[in-house]
């Protein structure tokens, strides 16, 4: 990536949150186009090309995702942050494979937003689908179709529940990037509003299936006051 | 007169007409010739058997007619639920848009006004700036806590087979492995499960969800407890239902308030200033109610207090 700052367009439908969001950002090193609806949205990313787009899902004309659709369909794979809200679960995962890079929910502290951004920046090989739309993802043995909604290591089934499932899935499509208990329950749940535990609980349950030793681990480690991350080098699987 | 009544007058009327003139007139031959008193016997034998045989045909009307209205006031209830369904989510999305639009516009004003100054900021303006910014993170807690019960009331919930005895001991081991970590904690705490028949069946439901939900009520009952006494968590089957409690020897519940627990934002004068959303009561409430169960509690001040779950086996 050049030296210059990345450029960010922003779209959301609330000026409160973009007049105020944008000079934070700026100021922590992004350059910052605004987009206030969907259609607008679109034509600002023909018109200027952004590194990252950071977009909401409610909003009026098109919304978050009718756009996000729109620019996958066009094979443009720019990556993308949707702002979304406590929705059903089946909706965020779809936001996902649809092509998002990844989701933050509102409302949230910018701080942590910047967190995310930089981290898909670092993630993202421009102009290639993100992992997160990628069908079947492998780590050595383990393998992982996000369409069947089954996960096997060396070839055997492992028999997961829906929701550890899901964990594993977002887990493998962050490699090395680490998460707080929070966090992940936001991803299962839409919501921090549940007790950290229940993280823990599933984690064990993934363990377990894997094999995987919490004090040497080969895909889930622990940090320790922290949370969790998956270290393993993942691959696209066919 | 009722309508039997006609239907089976008027099939009478008809029977004794058909009669009559079948035994005169040109088909007068054909009637089978019995002597004046059994002609009468034979009157009647008809007359009732047509009776009979009018009775038999309202009723099956009836029921037919019965079936098919019970059948519309169904349809016209699904119908209703569905609209009472799509209407309260358009109504959360709404929601949604109005509260957590503005936050997520307070907390980007404050982060930009942290980052912004270019001196650092007198005490009194940093003393409001944490007191807006601490006061911010609350709000946005509990309307993400209040969505998340909303959704819990209403969207459909995975019913899977979950293993009770399993689901008790992980939630009774993450306790003991959470109290561990106190210094000053002097709990006892036991589990109790069957060991005889009954055993603790599957049943189904969310295991997540009524993890949660005991977790939520061991955790209580250690927190109110403040880290002493004892702890029990027991579980049998009553009949065709699962009971769970969790009882303590906290400082309990004064009577007056044992109905309201329950309730959201639900605050005693003892819990004002503890962590807590004041919402993980309700949540137990609603998961178990989302599990077709019952959930109540009995409390002595100064004594204790005992929470029970009741959940059916078969899930109807």
């Amino acid at each position: 990536m050049s030296q210059q700052k990345p450029a960010i367009l922003l779209v959301d439908d609330s000026r409160a949150i973009t007049e105020n969001l944008t000079p934070f950002l700026e100021r922590s090193g992004f350059a910052v186009t605004v987009a206030v609806d969907g259609q607008d949205a679109l034509d600002k990313v023909a018109a200027s090309q952004p590194d990252l787009i950071i977009l909401d899902i409610l909003m009026p004309k098109l919304d978050g995702r009718a756009v996000l659709r729109q620019l996958r369909g066009m094979d443009n794979w720019t990556p993308v942050i949707l702002l979304t809200d406590v929705g059903e679960a089946y909706e965020r995962t779809m936001a996902l494979e649809e092509g998002a890079d990844d989701y933050i929910n509102k409302p949230f502290e910018p701080p942590e937003l910047v967190a995310r951004m930089r981290a898909v920046l670092r993630r993202s090989s421009m102009g290639q689908p993100p992992l997160s739309t990628r069908s079947v993802l492998n780590c050595g043995p383990l393998s992982l179709n996000r369409q069947t909604r089954r996960a096997t290591l060396d070839g055997d089934e492992l028999a997961l529940k829906p929701k550890s499932f899901a964990l594993l899935e977002y887990l493998i499509t962050h490699p090395g990037e680490f998460f707080t208990r929070d966090q992940l329950l936001n991803v299962l749940w839409g919501s921090d509003a549940y007790i950290d535990r229940v993280i823990d609980r599933h984690v064990s349950t993934l363990r377990r299936a894997l094999n995987d030793n919490a004090s040497d681990p080969r895909y889930i480690e622990t940090i320790p006051g922290q949370g969790y991350r998956f270290i393993g080098d993942v691959e696209v699987g066919s | 007169m009722t309508k039997p009544g006609w239907l089976i007058a008027s099939l009478l009327l008809l029977g004794i007409g058909a009669y009559v003139y079948f035994s005169q007139g040109p088909y007068s031959s054909y009637v089978i010739e019995i002597s004046g008193d059994a002609q009468i016997g034979f009157l009647v034998l008809v007359l009732s058997a047509m009776a009979a045989a009018a009775i038999a045909i309202w009723h099956r009307l009836r029921h037919r007619l019965q079936q098919r209205l019970q059948q519309r006031v169904a349809a016209q209830r699904e119908q209703i639920r569905n609209d009472a369904a799509e209407e309260r989510r358009r109504f959360l999305r709404r929601l949604d848009h109005e509260l957590k639009n503005p936050l997520t516009a307070i907390h980007a004003g404050l982060a930009r006004m942290t980052l912004d100054s270019e001196q650092p900021p007198i005490a009194t303006h940093q003393n409001i700036l944490q007191t807006v910014q601490t006061q911010t993170q609350r709000l946005s807690s509990v309307v993400g806590d209040l969505r998340k019960l909303a959704d819990l009331e209403s969207q459909p919930i995975a019913f899977d087979t979950m293993n009770l005895a399993v689901l008790l001991e992980d939630a009774f081991a993450q306790i003991q492995s959470q109290t561990s970590e106190e210094d000053n904690a002097q709990l006892q705490m036991r589990l109790t499960l069957p060991t005889a028949w009954p055993p603790l069946p599957e049943i189904q439901g969310d295991e997540d969800l009524l993890y949660l939900a005991v977790l939520n009520l061991l955790q209580n009952a250690v927190k109110f407890s403040q880290y002493t006494g004892n702890i029990e968590l027991s579980a049998f089957v009553d009949g065709n239902r699962v009971i769970i409690k969790v009882a303590d020897t906290g400082p309990g519940v004064p009577e007056a308030e044992l109905d309201h627990v329950w309730d959201e934002l639900y605050r005693s004068a003892q819990t004002q200033e503890m962590d807590g959303s004041g919402l993980g009561l309700a949540f137990v409430r609603t998961i178990v109610a989302r599990h077709h169960g019952t959930v109540s509690m009995v409390s002595r001040p100064g004594a204790g207090t005992e929470v029970t779950m009741r959940l059916p086996i078969s899930q109807g």
